[in-house]
C-alpha cells in the first residue's frame, strides 16, 4: 500500500481542488482502506480498490465543498482573484492544471485514469462503477474541453 | 481514408487490437493530416502526464505512510509466520544482527554534503555517495567509513532489486530501474553519530516494514545478495 501511495497522490491531485485537499483525501482513503481492508479480495488490484474508495470518497466529500465553492464565486473568478490565495493557487496549477478544474467532476475523473493512470477503458469502468460507454463519452468530451481549454491558453 | 475521432483516441490509448492498431500505424505513415490528428491526440496525453509526474517522484509525507506503518506492524507481529510472501522472522533473524553491526560501524561516520538524489523525468533517483553506495555495498561487508548503511536487498514482485538504507540525510528504499536507483520509499535520516540508538532503530524499523510491504520474497543472503550485484542489479 505504502507503494501505491505516489499514484494515490497524483490521482487525489487530478481530483481535488489543490494538493493540500488532494493529501487530505490520499489520508482519508488510506484510512478507509485500513478499516475494510478484509473486503479487499486478494488475487484483485489493490490499486483498483483503492482508487474506488478514492473517488468515492471524493465523490461524498467533494459534493459539498464544490458547492460552496460555486456559491462564494464563480469558477474564472475564483482563479482570477487573488482571495484566500487563490492566485498562488493558479499559478501551481499551470494551464493544464487550470484546464483541469474546469472540467465536470465526471470527465475529470475519466480523464486522470485513463490519460494520466493509464487504466484501461473497462478497468476504468469498474472504478467508476459506470458502463464503459458512458465512461469513454465522458472521457471524450473531457478531451475535447481540454483541447479547447489548452488551444486558448497557448 | 477517414476515421472518427473515437477510433483515433482509442488507437492512441492503446485499445485497438494488433491488428487494427497496426493498420492506424500505416495509415499515419501515409496520411500526414491523419498523423497530425493522432499527435494532436498525443500531445494532450503526453501534457497530461508530464503535468503530473513530478509527484510521482515527491517524497511521500509522514502522515500518509504513518497509518500504513502503524496497521502493519499489528500484522505483522500478530501473523509474521502467517505472511504469504514469506517476509518472516527468518529473515529479520538474519537482517538483524547485520543491521547492529552496521549501526555500531558507522557511529563515528559524519554525513558527507552534496544531494543524495536527483530527479530523472519527474522521478527521484540516488545521487552520489547514496548512488554508489547502493552500487557497491553489501549487507555483510560494511565497513566503518561507511556514511550509508544497507539494511536489507530484495527483489519485490516485478522482480526489480531493491535495497532499503539510511543514512545522517536520508534513508529509504530504491529500487533498480532504468539504470539507476530509484526512490521508492523516501523518509528522513538519521545521525547515529549522536548515539541515539533508538531513534536509529525506529528508522530502521520503519524501512524494514516499508520493505516488507514491497518485497515478494525474504531478503536477499550474503551468496544471492552478492551475485546480483555481480550481475549489476539486474534482474535475471
Amino acid at each position: 500500500m505504502v507503494a501505491l501511495l505516489p499514484r494515490l497522490r497524483r490521482f487525489a491531485a487530478g481530483l481535488a481542488r489543490d494538493r493540500a485537499d488532494g493529501d487530505d483525501l490520499v489520508q482519508l482513503t488510506v484510512e478507509r482502506a485500513l478499516a475494510s481492508r478484509t473486503q479487499w479480495q486478494e488475487g484483485t488490484r489493490l490499486d483498483s480498490w483503492m482508487y474506488r474508495i478514492m473517488r468515492n470518497i471524493w465523490i461524498d466529500e467533494g459534493r459539498s465543498r464544490t458547492r460552496r465553492a460555486q456559491t462564494f464565486v464563480s469558477e474564472e473568478a475564483g482563479l482570477a482573484v487573488g482571495g484566500d490565495g487563490g492566485q498562488e493557487a493558479a499559478a501551481e496549477l499551470g494551464a493544464v492544471g487550470r484546464a483541469m478544474q474546469q472540467l465536470p467532476h465526471d470527465q475529470r475523473e475519466a480523464v486522470m485514469l485513463v490519460l494520466v493512470e493509464g487504466y484501461k477503458y473497462a478497468e476504468a469502468a469498474e472504478i467508476v462503477g459506470c458502463p464503459v460507454g458512458t465512461l469513454t463519452s465522458r472521457l471524450g468530451r473531457g478531451r475535447d474541453a481540454l483541447m479547447i481549454l489548452l488551444g486558448e491558453a497557448a | 481514408m477517414t476515421h472518427d475521432r473515437d477510433t483515433v483516441r482509442a488507437y492512441v490509448d492503446g485499445e485497438l487490437d494488433d491488428i487494427s492498431a497496426a493498420r492506424m500505424a500505416r495509415a499515419a505513415n501515409a496520411d500526414p493530416e491523419f498523423a497530425a490528428s493522432v499527435a494532436t491526440e498525443q500531445l494532450l496525453r503526453d501534457a497530461l502526464v508530464s503535468h503530473f509526474a513530478p509527484m510521482l517522484g515527491e517524497p511521500v509525507p509522514e502522515r500518509l505512510t504513518a497509518p500504513i506503518d502503524a496497521a502493519r506492524k499489528v500484522v505483522w507481529l500478530d501473523e509474521a509466520r502467517k505472511k504469504r510472501f514469506g517476509f518472516n522472522a527468518m529473515t529479520l533473524r538474519w537482517a538483524g544482527p547485520a543491521i547492529a553491526a552496521a549501526l555500531i560501524l558507522t557511529v563515528l561516520t559524519p554525513g558527507s554534503g552534496g544531494s543524495q538524489t536527483e530527479t530523472r523525468d519527474g522521478l527521484t533517483f540516488a545521487a552520489n555517495d547514496l548512488e554508489q553506495a547502493l552500487d557497491n555495498q553489501l549487507v555483510a561487508e560494511q565497513q566503518g567509513g561507511d556514511t550509508t548503511r544497507v539494511l536489507l536487498s530484495f527483489a519485490d514482485q516485478k522482480g526489480d532489486l531493491c535495497r532499503g538504507f539510511a543514512r545522517a540525510d536520508v534513508s529509504g528504499i530504491a529500487c533498480r530501474e532504468q539504470g539507476g536507483w530509484h526512490l521508492r520509499v523516501q523518509r528522513d535520516g538519521v545521525d547515529v553519530a549522536g548515539g541515539d540508538y533508538r531513534q536509529a532503530s525506529s528508522v530502521d524499523n520503519a524501512i524494514m516494514v516499508a520493505a516488507q510491504n514491497l518485497a515478494a520474497g525474504p531478503a536477499l543472503d550474503a551468496q544471492q545478495e552478492r551475485l546480483a550485484k555481480d550481475r549489476g542489479w539486474r534482474v535475471r
